[in-house]
């Protein structure tokens, strides 16, 4: 019986009643796993495949930090409390909208996530498009005009989206670790 | 998240893990990437699926927002290199030799695989494969729709419209002429 049996009904409660409370959950686990990516234990070591009537069997390395795992876990509740959403209206809903589709606009340089971000999410306030001077600008935030920088950052399925792609192309995950040019773990190879 | 450094080309094919498009080396699969792909494209199946909640009258006019962003706005080198490892996966899946013991034989013997349920990874990815690629070049809904080519009277896909379609018809371009030019 898989643990996540009885997911299904609880999210589909949690929805109605307090989606408060999912919209936390989806928040959560996504930014879980993109700093899991990101991070340089993941992938773990690599563990030999244990198909799971077998893994009953065997205990797991204890108290050691598996972020492979915690990846795979991350992976497999938005596996089950995506459909729960979607299945919540035929047009897209507010909670998708709000949570989901949701671009933040950062103003400042008080933004945690802004050094993550590619430069074409980065827009500015005033009027001057892909002009010299812009190079200088998305590079980085500039300390002199803090509140005229505004960066909109992708919303939570884009970035997913993204990661998704790069988790599919990933040394020591989906990919033969040596595959592994220096530590871009990220390698756009055909499988 | 950071990309590789452009690879020689000499060494392509080294890259390359499933005989296929563009492979003619087999690596030799493994268990445990077969089976974290499938997680992840397992999820990415999901996302793409909020098409399903869609009632069928407005099927072509109100498309899925995710799976419109993955068409049009994924990277171009993302969608050939998903398109291909895709491709690989699935069209392999015949010869592919099962790996484990237990999945060899429970491939081989009836009723097995209601004894080991989806116990072969490499079965669940070849599937999953199968139905991402389903998902994403049946996608033709809103601005995803084929757009009528000036000259001939047929609708074609446009990299604009959905990549996926569009590359897949480079792709089947591509490979029928070496077949005919190797004939």
């Amino acid at each position: 019986m898989s643990p996540y049996t009885d997911l299904y009904p609880k999210v589909r409660r949690a929805l109605i009643e307090a989606p408060e409370n999912i919209a936390t959950l989806v928040r959560v686990i996504t930014s879980r796993l993109f700093n899991l990516v990101s991070d340089h234990t993941f992938p773990s070591a690599p563990t030999k495949y244990v198909p799971s009537f077998a893994s009953s069997l065997i205990n797991g390395g204890a108290g050691e930090r598996n972020t492979t795992k915690e990846v795979l876990n991350c992976l497999r509740v938005l596996q089950r409390v995506f459909p729960v959403i979607f299945e919540l209206d035929s047009e897209p809903s507010v909670f998708e909208r709000e949570v989901l589709w949701k671009r933040d606009v950062v103003e400042g340089q008080d933004g945690r996530e802004q050094t993550e971000q590619t430069p074409q999410f980065v827009i500015e306030d005033d009027d001057e498009e892909n002009d010299g001077d812009s190079g200088t600008s998305t590079a980085g935030p500039s300390p002199q005009v803090p509140a005229k920088q505004v960066t909109t950052l992708p919303s939570i399925v884009e970035r997913l989206l993204s990661c998704l792609v790069d988790l599919l192309f990933c040394c020591g995950f989906t990919l033969p670790a040596k595959l592994q040019v220096d530590h871009y773990k990220i390698n756009y190879a055909i499988w | 998240m950071s990309g590789c450094p452009a690879a020689g080309t000499s060494h392509l094919s080294d890259l390359y893990r499933e005989k296929g498009v563009g492979s003619t080396a087999d690596l030799g699969p493994s268990q445990a990437y077969d089976a974290n792909k499938t997680e992840v494209l397992r999820l990415l199946l999901v996302l793409l699926s909020r098409q399903i909640y869609t009632p069928p009258s407005s099927l072509l006019t109100s498309p899925s927002r995710y799976t419109l962003h993955f068409v049009q706005q994924s990277r171009r080198r993302d969608v050939l290199t998903i398109l291909c490892s895709l491709l690989n996966t699935a069209m392999n899946s015949s010869q592919s030799p099962n790996t484990t013991v237990i999945g060899g034989v429970a491939g081989r013997l009836p009723y097995n695989h209601l004894v080991f349920k989806g116990e072969d990874p490499r079965a669940n990815l070849v599937s999953v494969c199968f139905q991402v690629l389903c998902t994403v070049l049946d996608f033709q809904s809103g601005s995803a729709r084929d757009v009528p080519t000036p000259d001939l009277q047929v609708c074609s896909p446009a990299s604009k419209t959905n990549a996926f379609r569009y590359f897949l018809a480079k792709v089947v371009r591509r490979v029928s002429e070496s077949v005919w030019n190797s004939a």
